[in-house]
Parts: C-alpha cells; sequence; structure tokens
C-alpha cells in the first residue's frame, strides 16, 4: 500500500512509467520539469510539493521539495488534497478519468487546478504535452492508495 | 568558364579515363563526428562547430546550399528568399519543436477509435458536424499559410523549415480528422459562411512573415488551442475526445512556434513591435466583425448545454471560454514581449488581470 500524498506514491507512478514505456513512446518523447503541489486545506494538514523530471518516454527523477521553495520548473499544477484525492479516486474507480475529472477538464477553468508557471509559453508544456500527463496519472490504477485524509 | 563548358570539358576527361577528385579539397569543416544521444541523432547533435553557427544575415546567399557547405553564392541561383536573418526567421528551440513534432506525430486512421462510435440525437450530430466543417476550413488555411511561407525562408535556416513542414503535416492530420468525424456517424459537412472564409483569406494573403506570426500562429492558433481543450467539454463520445485532445497537443507546439520566433524578433528588433501590433489590431478587429454567425456560435451552445433545448446553459459555458481565449492571448503576447492589453479591441480585455 502506498500512501497518497508521499514521495513513495509518486515514485511508484514513475516507476510505472518507467517500466510501462510503450503507450508513453507512442504519443512521443517528452522533456519536461514540472510540479504538483497538493494543498492543505485543514489544520492537521500538510502542504506537498514534489518535482517530477520528465525525460524521453519516462521519469528520471522525483523528488520532494519544502513547500514555500520555489523550484525551478516549467509549471506546477497547484491544487487542494481534496482535489487531488477526488481525481485519483476517480481514475481508480473508471479504470481512468471520467470527463469531470481529466487534467484537462480540471485545469480548463483553472480551478480546481492551477497551473502555475513562471512565464506563459512554459505554462503552455502542460497542453503541449497533456496526454503525457494525463497517461502518468492513470497508473494510479496500478497503485494499491491509502489517502491521509 | 560556362557551366555547360564545365561539364563538357569533364566529360572529355573521363573519357580518357581521368578524374577530377578537386571536390575532395572541400572548404568546409572536416572531421566532424557528432555524437548521438540517448534518442538518437538530433538535429541539435549536428549542430557541431562551424554547422551550427547560426548566420545573422543570409541576404547575400540565396540558393539551396545548405549551412556549412563549401559554395560561392555568386555562382549559384537566387532562389529569392525573403526570410534572410536570423531575427526573421529562426529562434531558440527550433531544432528541439521540430524534433517533437516528429516524435510525436499520430495518425487519424489508427489512433482514433472510430469503431466505438454510436449515433448521437440529430442536433447534437448537426452541431458536431458543423464544428468539424468549420475546423476543416480553419485547417485548410493553417496549412496553405506556412506552405506559402516554406520557400520565401533562407535555408541557412533549415531548423525553422523543417518545423514549418512539421506544421503543414499536422494541419493536414487535422483536416483529415475533422473531416472524417463530420463523415463517419450519420451527419455530414456542414454550412461554411462567407464570415469565416473572408476572415480566413486575410491570413492567407498577409504578406509579411512577423505578421502572419502574429495573426496565425499567436492570436489564431491560440484560440484553436483552447477551442481544442474545450473539445472535450462538447465532446459525446471518445472519439471526439482522443480527436480533440491529440489536436490540442499539435496547437500547442505551433503556438509555441511562433510565439518563440515572435519573441526573438522583437528582442533583435524592437522596431518590429509596431507592425505586429498592426497585425493583431486587425486580426481582432475582423474577429469582431466576422466571428459572430450562428454557424460559429450556435453548434457549441448545442453542444456545451446538452441539446438544442439547453443553449442557453451553454451560453454561460461559451461566454467563459471567450473570457479564457482573450486572458490566455493577452498573456501569450505579455510573454513574447508585446503589452496589448490597452490596445485589445476584444470584449472584457481591458478587466483581465495578467498572471
Amino acid at each position: 500500500m502506498f500512501t497518497f500524498p508521499s514521495l513513495e506514491w509518486f515514485q511508484e507512478l514513475a516507476r510505472l512509467m518507467n517500466e510501462h514505456d510503450v503507450p508513453y513512446r507512442r504519443l512521443g518523447y517528452a522533456d519536461v520539469r514540472w510540479a504538483v503541489e497538493i494543498q492543505a486545506t485543514e489544520p492537521d494538514q500538510l502542504t506537498h510539493l514534489f518535482v517530477f523530471v520528465f525525460e524521453e518516454y519516462g521519469c528520471k527523477s522525483v523528488q520532494a521539495c519544502e513547500p514555500d521553495t520555489q523550484p525551478e520548473v516549467a509549471f506546477t499544477m497547484r491544487a487542494t488534497l481534496g482535489t487531488w484525492e477526488e481525481m485519483i479516486r476517480n481514475i481508480q474507480k473508471n479504470k481512468g478519468p471520467d470527463l469531470q475529472h481529466t487534467l484537462n477538464y480540471l485545469t480548463l477553468p483553472d480551478d480546481p487546478i492551477y497551473i502555475d508557471a513562471p512565464d506563459f509559453l512554459s505554462r503552455d508544456l502542460f497542453a503541449r504535452y497533456g496526454q503525457t500527463f494525463q497517461l502518468f496519472f492513470n497508473g494510479a490504477i496500478q497503485v494499491p492508495t491509502t489517502f491521509t485524509s | 568558364m560556362a557551366y555547360s563548358e564545365r561539364s563538357q570539358a569533364y566529360r572529355e576527361k573521363l573519357q580518357n579515363g581521368e578524374y577530377d577528385l578537386g571536390w575532395m579539397q572541400v572548404n568546409s569543416e572536416w572531421g566532424v563526428r557528432a555524437t548521438p544521444g540517448k534518442r538518437g541523432l538530433t538535429l541539435d547533435d549536428i549542430n557541431v562547430g562551424s554547422y551550427g553557427v547560426i548566420p545573422k544575415d543570409t541576404s547575400d546567399s540565396l540558393s539551396f546550399a545548405p549551412r556549412g557547405a563549401d559554395f560561392d553564392p555568386a555562382e549559384l541561383p537566387d532562389m529569392g528568399y525573403e526570410l534572410n536573418t536570423d531575427a526573421e526567421a529562426w529562434a531558440q528551440n527550433m531544432s528541439g519543436l521540430y524534433e517533437e513534432a516528429v516524435a510525436r506525430q499520430w495518425s487519424s486512421t489508427r489512433d482514433v477509435p472510430w469503431h466505438t462510435l454510436e449515433p448521437l440525437p440529430k442536433d447534437m450530430e448537426h452541431a458536431m458536424s458543423q464544428v468539424c466543417t468549420f475546423l476543416t476550413e480553419v485547417e485548410f488555411v493553417a496549412g496553405d499559410v506556412p506552405g506559402w511561407w516554406l520557400n520565401k525562408v533562407n535555408n541557412a535556416y533549415h531548423e525553422t523549415k523543417l518545423f514549418m513542414a512539421t506544421q503543414i503535416m499536422d494541419e493536414a492530420r487535422h483536416l483529415e480528422v475533422f473531416r472524417k468525424r463530420a463523415l463517419a456517424n450519420g451527419g455530414g459537412l456542414g454550412k461554411c459562411p462567407p464570415e469565416v472564409e473572408e476572415g480566413l483569406k486575410y491570413i492567407h494573403d498577409l504578406r509579411s512573415f512577423p505578421q502572419m506570426l502574429a495573426r496565425m500562429n499567436l492570436f489564431g492558433e491560440g484560440r484553436v488551442l483552447t477551442l481544442f481543450r474545450l473539445g472535450e467539454l462538447i465532446a459525446q463520445n471518445e472519439v471526439e475526445k482522443t480527436i480533440f485532445r491529440l489536436c490540442a497537443q499539435d496547437e500547442s507546439r505551433h503556438l509555441a512556434f511562433g510565439c518563440l520566433q515572435l519573441r526573438y524578433l522583437i528582442q533583435e528588433d524592437p522596431d518590429r513591435i509596431e507592425e505586429i501590433q498592426e497585425a493583431l489590431d486587425v486580426a481582432e478587429q475582423r474577429t469582431m466583425e466576422l466571428g459572430s454567425t450562428p454557424e460559429q456560435v450556435e453548434p457549441f451552445l448545442i453542444l456545451l448545454g446538452g441539446g438544442v433545448e439547453h443553449m442557453d446553459k451553454g451560453q454561460e459555458k461559451f461566454a467563459f471560454i471567450r473570457k479564457k481565449m482573450v486572458q490566455e492571448y493577452l498573456q501569450r503576447c505579455h510573454s513574447i514581449g508585446i503589452d496589448r492589453q490597452d490596445r485589445c479591441l476584444l470584449k472584457g480585455a481591458q478587466d483581465i488581470t495578467l498572471l
């Protein structure tokens, strides 16, 4: 079992990506350094920040960072713990997201997931590699998960 | 010696069993051994030594000769290239964008689950067919325009030409996939109103490369990218979702191409900003004049609302998307070095907070 959110949980997603790269190869490579922020909304929760390096068809590294740092990334996907949990549960339940839980759907109105970027062109990398990111999170189907909240 | 005389002299030499081999005394960099990386030998990998030096100005060399070869421009034909400076025809990361485009190609025949299509209610099928007709028209111009400009780019900037070729291929696939969708589910092609055609013709007729990039890549492809991302909301099935998702990735690349080129031009030659601004003035004006016709608006309202009876619901979502298009457009202008907000004619532009 892997706890969400945790470094181990995302490392497991990365492992799945690296060991099952055929669909990623089909989509084409993605070279991008990006981050996920999981925001606390309750006093007993912690905010988490994870930085990913995608290179070619795999995830070269996943790191946990202090939440108040500004990692050098193309963009950060920011959302509350509740939003991430709901998305992951939906992916796991339906063996893939339903229409209301795709990354594109959740980010298009800038809420509940906000794509924060230092520059708008680097923000566009989210759309350029959109299906690669979706496939990465779809890996959650294979990750036995316990949720902290 | 005239070219034909040189050729004749050589033929005679050959007949006498003599060889020349003078071409081996080549005045270009020799001994180059570009090293492949993990993914093979990329364009960046071969930009080594003198071959990787991007010339600032190549207006004295207008032939087919590739960058780094041994040639005398005065001896070679003038192909009339018009984009002969790096400011106009090159930008950082062109080779990376090209490699990415090649790596992320997809097939409208193979990669869309056509066999899962099921009939839609008639109003929804009409709406999707009309949207696909509109997008097919848009994709035609998006391929024709870079096609027209391709032979204006000096060959010294081959990375730019190569990327433009991928854009033409991408747009071909897009028009292919939208035509296929229109004809695959009991509908058919819809109407082509003159307002749409006039708007597209303006892009086609632009004779300034930066203005074309501003109008088509920055303004147009940006709006289309938002539409494609919206596509997931209007999609009624996995076929349409797949189409819009895959097209959005391509469109984002085209947008990056235009933005990176314009950003570099502005850095190198800030005097060209006004030329770009003027193209955007007209683009916005045209959108205000021509962008609201029943054929362009109502299919989206039907698809967003969930049928003719729910078009009011669709209006709300459509208004949000229009605002989003304006916001993203102004953000991109800002990012490439153009302050556009105060000048923008589009509805709501002044109220938008730039990030």
